[in-house]
């Protein structure tokens, strides 16, 4: 089934459950919606037509764009006619073998975390595994209640074992691979990307009028950084990386710890002194150290107020361009956000979410410019609420 | 046999400017959705056959999942 939605000027169709979206300029959506109601064997008559009789092209320029678009579109898979779909990629067979979960023993101890509104049991065997647990989950641990999911880590911490929900997630060697593993695995069952609008690859905060504003960028822009200067600044942090966004367009916090690559680490040392007294951990190849987020959990979704995309540039003119909402789409997917389960009742709630408020992209050299920008903005968009 | 006046011309040929002004060529772009894990049953696959990378919270170094397409190999007008 093709969905189809409209986004600014453009128009943006997709298949249901599909992954991938298909924005279609002005000119184009205007030929899609002739071409939807022409008969199929004169359809690449009539937009020819069109070209030549409402835009005085040449009968050249309008074939060459016509048979273009419409090779285009049948690659795609969107014209009847070009339905046979590529295989699915995803029923491949899966031929690992799953061990058993390690029985958890009388020595273990139950942490209770809190993610973006799920309640999660961890039963940690290991003593030192949980000691470092506690401090890492500090900033989400909460009173026992009944839990959503239940993580059982056995083991110790030169071999260890995660299950979830009596199922087996993974395995491994060393105190700081179990860590990352917990986090990771805490973080996906909260993000239920099934169950969400999108889970946005960034960072979210929560500004002084209740609203969220995203920093979304793909690794490696700073994000983090800026993210963890304005939690320092004030603003309370929903996620560093990862930002769930419900059914209804809000923002859901995380409340994990904040993960700093060692680079970040003499920037932000003014506004977070506590980084120099913080254990470094491995994770993935790169030293890290987690930081909890200052301020107060956000236990309530919040609605989006502000999209921003930021870019470290070293060298660069600070500076900040407006965006269409086309653009911040575009921004939004090739920063890896997460869509599943695609349907058209998602699609119009995607379109009309990433239309709703003003997005920015940001250029800045230094965390200076990049926290100026930021405030610029944040300012501009309390103003007409300021004369009101 | 009347012939069209030569001011009809010129405004016909005007109106033929401005229409064709007004045209900008179609574009489609396709953005891919990321294959990043997430919390179903298919993330299993994922975390455990694909690299670090593929996981949350990695911040890996961009390696955009999404690819354009436009007419005639140019770019994008987004």
């Amino acid at each position: 089934m093709l969905l189809h939605t409209t986004l600014g000027t453009s128009h943006v169709l997709a298949h249901s459950g599909g992954d991938r979206l298909h924005l279609l300029n002005a000119s184009a959506a205007e030929l899609w919606q002739l071409h939807q109601v022409s008969d199929d064997k004169v359809a690449a008559h009539s937009l020819i037509q069109k070209l030549i009789v409402d835009y005085g092209l040449s009968k050249a320029a309008a074939s060459s764009q016509v048979e273009e678009l419409l090779l285009h579109w049948r690659q795609s898979g969107l014209l009847a006619d070009s339905l046979e779909r590529l295989p699915d990629t995803l029923a491949q067979a899966c031929d690992w073998v799953i061990a058993p979960p390690f029985p958890a023993t009388a020595r273990s101890m139950t942490l209770t975390v809190r993610l973006a509104g799920l309640c999660c049991g961890v039963v940690v065997e290991d003593a030192q595994l949980t000691e470092r647990l506690k401090v890492l989950l500090s900033s989400v641990l909460t009173s026992p209640e009944p839990l959503a999911h239940q993580l059982v880590l056995t083991g110790t911490a030169i071999q260890w074992q995660l299950s979830v929900n009596e199922q087996f997630e993974s395995t491994g060697q060393g105190l700081e691979n179990a860590l990352t593993s917990v986090l990771h695995t805490l973080i996906n069952l909260a993000c239920q990307a099934e169950e969400r609008l999108l889970v946005i690859h960034g960072a979210g905060l929560r500004l002084a009028n209740g609203r969220g504003l995203l920093l979304i960028a793909p690794g490696g822009s700073g994000k983090t950084t800026l993210a963890t200067a304005l939690n320092a600044q004030g603003y309370a942090l929903l996620s560093d990386d990862v930002v769930p966004v419900n059914l209804a367009g809000e923002l859901l916090g995380l409340g994990t710890p904040i993960c700093l690559k060692s680079g970040s680490w003499s920037v932000l040392a003014a506004l977070r002194p506590d980084i120099a007294s913080t254990q470094s951990v491995e994770r993935f190849d790169q030293t890290v150290r987690y930081l909890p987020p200052l301020g107060d959990g956000l236990a309530c979704p919040i609605p989006l107020g502000l999209l921003l995309f930021p870019r470290y540039q070293p060298g660069s003119v600070p500076h900040c361009q407006a965006l269409s909402p086309e653009e911040a789409l575009q921004h939004i997917i090739e920063a890896e956000a997460v869509i599943r389960n695609l349907t058209q009742a998602k699609l119009d709630a995607l379109a009309s979410w990433v239309s709703s408020v003003p997005a920015y992209a940001l250029c800045y050299p230094d965390l200076d410019s990049a926290l100026a920008l930021v405030r610029q903005q944040v300012d501009k968009l309390s103003q007409p609420e300021t004369l009101l | 046999m009347n012939t069209k006046p030569t001011t009809d011309s010129i405004d016909t040929q005007r109106r033929n400017i401005t229409k064709l002004a007004l045209w900008t060529p179609p574009v489609m772009m396709t953005l891919m959705l990321s294959k990043r894990a997430s919390a179903d049953s298919s993330s299993s696959v994922d975390t455990l056959s694909g690299p670090p990378a593929d996981t949350w919270g990695s911040t890996p170094p961009a390696s955009s999942t999404s690819t354009t397409g436009s007419l005639g190999g140019a770019t994008s007008t987004y």
